[in-house]
């Protein structure tokens, strides 16, 4: 079909009929048409929103605003139907990328003309070396030090630095269509440049050195923004190029693995959480005589003794609980004898093939003293099980697993993050033991092995998988911890001081460390525009103009160049709520740590609780309703500064309310975080497809595949066609396999309807139960596909849920605090969506051929 | 075309069952499926839908002096095969076999003037007894499936079993196991056993122990139209695909 011209002709293809045919026709088209097709779907057709057989009272506005948009806006050209996804160019810019993309092809055209002499030029410099030269090297860099320097000093005038920033900006929405590392290294070049113009001008244009109040402000505010600066640079070296290290195979013949010991250090938590991970273990494949397995319980409980018994492990206590974790690893170090110690926490189950695919390193580095696996947490922790994020967006943990391990482990400075890890207890023994000085001990020892001239290395497989926190009060719990721990190794054995590491692990190292000093600078955005709006303090001393055109670049090419770094692993704008959410709570123990490394004690992560009921947490809340506060007196203040306020000013305020408004809804997320769920079970149901054979009560059998399962119980897909009429608490049997041995397991229905099947598992021995883990959590395929089905990360999408996300805690906090506002709040949303609904929307005719 | 003899370890192992299952299985891959059953139980038609009093067969049209060709039947669901009839002789095998060695090319020639096509596979569901017959056909076949159930007696007899099916001349022996059923410890222990014996060389594939296949074979039918969605129908059909991979992968090798 052409594209219709005029107004008229798009209500004829609106209403399914071909404009281009004769007048007969058409007028055939609108009459012979099945009766009750004819008038209704062609209305249907014209109006796709409203529905003619029930009509509703505002439908002759939505009609009126319907037909004057199609008869005044032009419809998006139509495309043919393609068999592939077009690649979606934004609309503005789209001409800008095309024709370069073009005139790029050109100049490869140009180039690719001459092979000859790119040819001869590439083998003159690998015959000759050029780069193998020391001098020539440094004398490289120190070239492009001086551009770099000439780069970010040079002062601009406001229109000088527009077209910079534009130019800038271009290039790299050009590289970032070219896939690869390299164009990501040139993205960070970018990004790099911009942030550090922007720093530059902020510190040698923008401190007003005049007025005492401005200069103590902008002081804070630019030391919050050296920080940030100072993270993502050395963010960016952290990860430009990570290793992903594939497993190394283990030789033929079994005689040559070594001996391994594996530790399941527990204290307090219940037996439950702990049997899966000891069935889990001894199911892991390796020469049965080679490995054991030790339950070391600080607990000193009897039932954990009888179950060790039970199972066949080692049970190994001791008479103190010194050092917590670390001094209980080292307690068992003494105790056992194996060349190797495998440790997993007592509620990180693991797969069949941890050891095959992290022990093959061992065997071909002598000098290599740690292989560190992910961690996976297959329960939502409670950002995800209160925003609703689960398996949809990566959680907190996934960039550090996902791609700052990887990128670590380029510079060879790994870390070892206390489970699912094979230490060699030769290096370990070296260095004392595990460290004991501070709360983060497992950092703290990988560092110690590395000043010893250690290697550490990192699988990035799931191999083992756990329950994450359960509520956000224990979140922040382990997280203070971390930092307090971070900021004690900070001061106490500084990465950038001492003997043994490379520039690169310091910078490593010392980034992690770093890294957990973000609540200061934090609180400090959080609170910055409050300075001017509220008492009038210019903290960033210049023309609004200008801070746009220096602060949206260093944004937008930082969120553009970590999008595309760390897409995978985090979306965009979700630091931003981790950090708001985390800010307050590590701000004070690692100020505390960094003055008084001595304090602070070690705490246990809860972990396999049941939150009961739908709850506010106030008691965490409480900073940030005095924030929000702030924040909104800001917002006030300056509506009223706008309105009344000298006109010179209007252009800062603005900025400014811009970010205040910003920031109240960063709050909000953080808010919507501490509204916690009602959990209703307590084993989590995994949702994963296996294979699986129903046995029905008469002894037929049904094939089908598993919907999810978790300790309890398991649900099936049966074949609808088949789907045998079962009773509630019928007694079924399920197959599941571990590896090509089929197991069978007695189950009660709980429910069976249409083409599901929902059981309970009725297991009546140990030998059972281990089989079931290891029929389920312990496969060796587990976790793999975990991603799959995930959105990639769009900056923008990030940006626009994370804000939702804060409406949406404002919501719940009225629902909580409250309720009887809440009816009146929860009228907000159906009276946007009638808003909506009013809006004129294209025909079904144009959106399937257009989308 | 290519024959596949099935031959039961021991007594009851199912290997009939297998066999028309296979037939049926194949031939609803486009695979040219078809079955001679060598059995004097004549139990193969059964399972192909043919009719109970019906005694002709393989058997019966040779000692009538009929040209054996003429007992062959196709099943409703497009298997032709070849009952062994009813010949109400005890000694019904013996001397089917006596007569086969009286031909030129023994049972393989015979078999071989069945126009199958090239890649046509042919089940022949032969007994322990007369061992005669399953010499005969294991001697032309191309792949021998052993029929065991994952118990002790089925144990005991592969091993003899091998021996006879090795001094055949038949070029591969499989064992799969037929009735396996998860719940009982022992069919989980004969499985281990089975798969880590290195004397034999066990199928990936087992079929399972389903009553659907019973109550298929009450209603003269196979699992494929009784209970389609059955465990049973998923095992044969896995089975039949790993058959058609096997036999594949022999004519490459001998190509």
């Amino acid at each position: 079909m052409s594209a219709p011209a005029d107004g008229w002709q798009r209500w004829l293809v609106a209403a399914g009929i071909e404009p281009g045919r004769p007048w007969p026709q058409r007028l055939a088209a609108l009459v012979l048409r099945p009766p009750a097709a004819a008038g209704l779907a062609t209305l249907a057709g014209l109006f796709p929103q409203v529905n003619f057989r029930r009509p509703r009272l505002a439908d002759p506005l939505r009609i009126l605003l319907q037909l004057l948009w199609l008869g005044l806006v032009r419809p998006p050209a139509r495309r043919p139907a393609a068999s592939c996804r077009p690649i979606p160019w934004r609309a503005p810019l789209a001409a800008i990328p095309a024709r370069l993309a073009r005139g790029w092809s050109r100049l490869e055209a140009a180039v690719g003309s001459q092979p000859g002499r790119l040819r001869r030029f590439a083998a003159a410099e690998g015959r000759l070396g050029f780069w193998d030269r020391a001098a020539l090297r440094y004398a490289a860099y120190a070239l492009a030090a001086i551009l770099a320097l000439l780069c970010i000093s040079t002062p601009f005038s406001t229109l000088a630095q527009a077209v910079f920033v534009g130019l800038l900006w271009s290039i790299a929405l050009v590289i970032r269509r070219v896939p690869g590392p390299v164009a990501t290294l040139f993205l960070i070049v970018l990004s790099v440049t911009a942030s550090s113009r922007y720093l530059w001008w902020r510190v040698s244009s923008t401190l007003n050195w005049d007025i005492a109040v401005d200069f103590l402000w902008g002081t804070v505010l630019l030391a919050a923004e050296v920080y940030t600066w100072l993270i993502l640079v050395l963010g960016y070296f952290q990860t430009a190029w990570p290793l992903k290290r594939q497993p190394a195979p283990l030789p033929e013949d079994t005689s040559r693995w070594p001996g391994v010991d594996v530790f399941i250090p527990t204290y307090n938590e219940p037996l439950k959480v702990v049997k899966p991970t000891v069935f889990a273990a001894q199911g892991i494949d390796w020469p049965a005589d080679k490995v054991n397995i030790y339950l070391l319980d600080d607990g000193r409980r009897d039932e954990f003794r009888h179950f060790a018994e039970e199972a066949g492990i080692g049970y190994i206590v001791r008479p103190d609980n010194r050092h917590a974790k670390a001094g209980n690893l080292n307690h068992a170090l003494t105790r056992t004898s194996g060349e190797y110690i495998a440790i997993f926490d007592c509620d990180h189950i693991p797969t069949r093939s941890f050891l095959q695919m992290t022990m093959g390193w061992f065997l071909r580095d002598d000098k290599l003293a740690l292989v560190q696996t992910p961690h996976h947490f297959f329960s939502p922790d409670p950002f995800e099980r209160n925003l609703g994020l689960f398996r949809r967006v990566p959680n907190e943990g996934e960039l550090f697993y996902g791609l700052i391990q990887d990128g670590n482990d380029l510079w060879n400075a790994t870390f070892f993050c206390g489970s699912c890890a094979v230490i060699k207890r030769r290096p370990l023994e070296e260095i004392g033991g595990i460290a004991v000085e501070t709360v983060t001990e497992d950092a703290h020892t990988a560092l110690k092995l590395q000043r010893r001239g250690y290697n550490t290395a990192y699988i990035s497989v799931p191999q083992a998988a756990g329950l994450a926190t359960e509520s956000l009060s224990a979140h922040i719990g382990q997280r203070i911890r971390w930092a307090r721990g971070m900021a004690q190794i900070f001061r106490l054995d500084n990465p950038y001081l001492g003997k043994g590491l490379s520039l690169a692990q310091r910078i490593c190292y010392s980034n992690a460390m770093l890294h957990f000093l973000n609540g200061g600078p934090r609180l400090v955005f959080l609170t910055a525009p409050l300075a001017f709006l509220l008492f009038h303090a210019y903290v960033i001393y210049a023309p609004a103009l200008s801070v746009a055109l220096y602060v949206l670049p260093h944004m937008v090419h930082a969120s553009l160049t970590n999008s595309r770094m760390q897409g995978g692993h985090r979306h965009s704008f979700w630091a931003e709520v981790y950090e708001t959410v985390l800010a307050w709570y590590i701000f004070r123990p690692t100020t505390v740590a960094l003055f008084n490394p001595g304090k602070g004690k070690f705490n246990v992560t809860a972990k396999g609780g049941l939150v009961d009921r739908n709850y506010f947490d106030w008691g965490i809340t409480w900073p940030y309703l005095a924030l929000v506060l702030a924040n909104l007196a800001g917002f006030a203040a300056g509506v009223g500064r706008l309105a009344w306020g000298p006109a010179d000013e209007i252009p800062t305020t603005l900025l400014n309310l811009f970010w205040t408004g910003y920031n109240v809804l960063l709050l909000g997320a953080a808010i919507s975080v501490a509204s916690e769920a009602r959990q209703v079970r307590l084993s989590h149901r995994v949702r994963l497809d296996l294979p699986a054979i129903v046995h029905l009560p008469g002894g037929k059998l049904l094939p089908c595949r598993t919907e999810d399962f978790s300790e309890g119980g398991a649900a099936f897909a049966l074949p609808a066609e088949a789907a045998p009429a079962l009773a509630r608490d019928a007694e079924v049997v399920v197959s599941l396999w571990r590896g090509r041995e089929e197991h069978a397991f007695p189950a009660r229905v709980v429910a069976a309807a249409d083409s599901r099947l929902r059981v309970r598992w009725e297991l009546f021995d140990a030998e059972q139960e281990r089989r079931l883990v290891q029929c389920t959590f312990a496969r060796a395929d587990a976790w793999v596909s975990w991603a799959d089905g995930r959105h990639r990360d769009r900056p923008l999408a990030g940006l626009r849920e994370v804000l939702a996300m804060g409406l949406t805690g404002y919501r719940r906090l009225a629902e909580h605090g409250a309720p009887l506002a809440a009816p009146l709040l929860g009228r907000v949303g159906p009276a946007l969506r009638w808003s909506a609904s009013l809006l004129p929307r294209w025909p079904a005719t144009y959106r399937q051929e257009t989308t | 075309m290519n024959l596949v003899a099935v031959v039961p370890a021991a007594g009851g192992v199912g290997a009939t069952t297998l066999a028309a299952h296979l037939a049926v299985s194949l031939a609803r891959k486009r695979r040219l499926g078809a079955a001679v059953d060598l059995c004097p139980g004549n139990a193969l038609r059964l399972h192909l839908g043919m009719d109970w009093q019906d005694a002709a067969g393989l058997a019966t049209q040779i000692a009538a002096g009929h040209p054996w060709s003429d007992g062959a039947y196709v099943s409703s669901g497009g298997v032709p095969f070849l009952p062994f009839g009813q010949t109400g002789r005890e000694d019904g095998g013996a001397r089917l076999a006596a007569w086969l060695e009286t031909q030129p090319g023994g049972l393989g020639g015979c078999l071989e003037q069945i126009r199958l096509q090239p890649e046509g596979i042919l089940l022949a569901d032969a007994p322990r007894m007369p061992w005669q017959l399953t010499r005969q056909a294991l001697a032309r076949a191309d792949l021998a499936i052993l029929v065991a159930a994952p118990d002790a007696a089925s144990y005991a007899g592969l091993p003899a079993l091998l021996e006879g099916v090795a001094a055949a001349g038949c070029a591969e022996a499989r064992v799969v196991i037929n009735g396996f059923d998860p719940r009982r410890d022992l069919d989980r222990d004969m499985a281990l056993l089975l798969a880590n014996d290195p004397g034999l060389d066990l199928a990936p594939v087992m079929v399972h122990r389903d009553e659907a296949v019973r109550e298929a074979l009450a209603c003269k039918q196979t699992v494929f139209d009784y209970a389609p969605s059955s465990q049973a129908a998923y095992d044969f059909e896995a089975l039949a695909t790993w058959v058609v991979a096997r036999l594949g992968h022999r004519s490459r090798q001998a190509a």
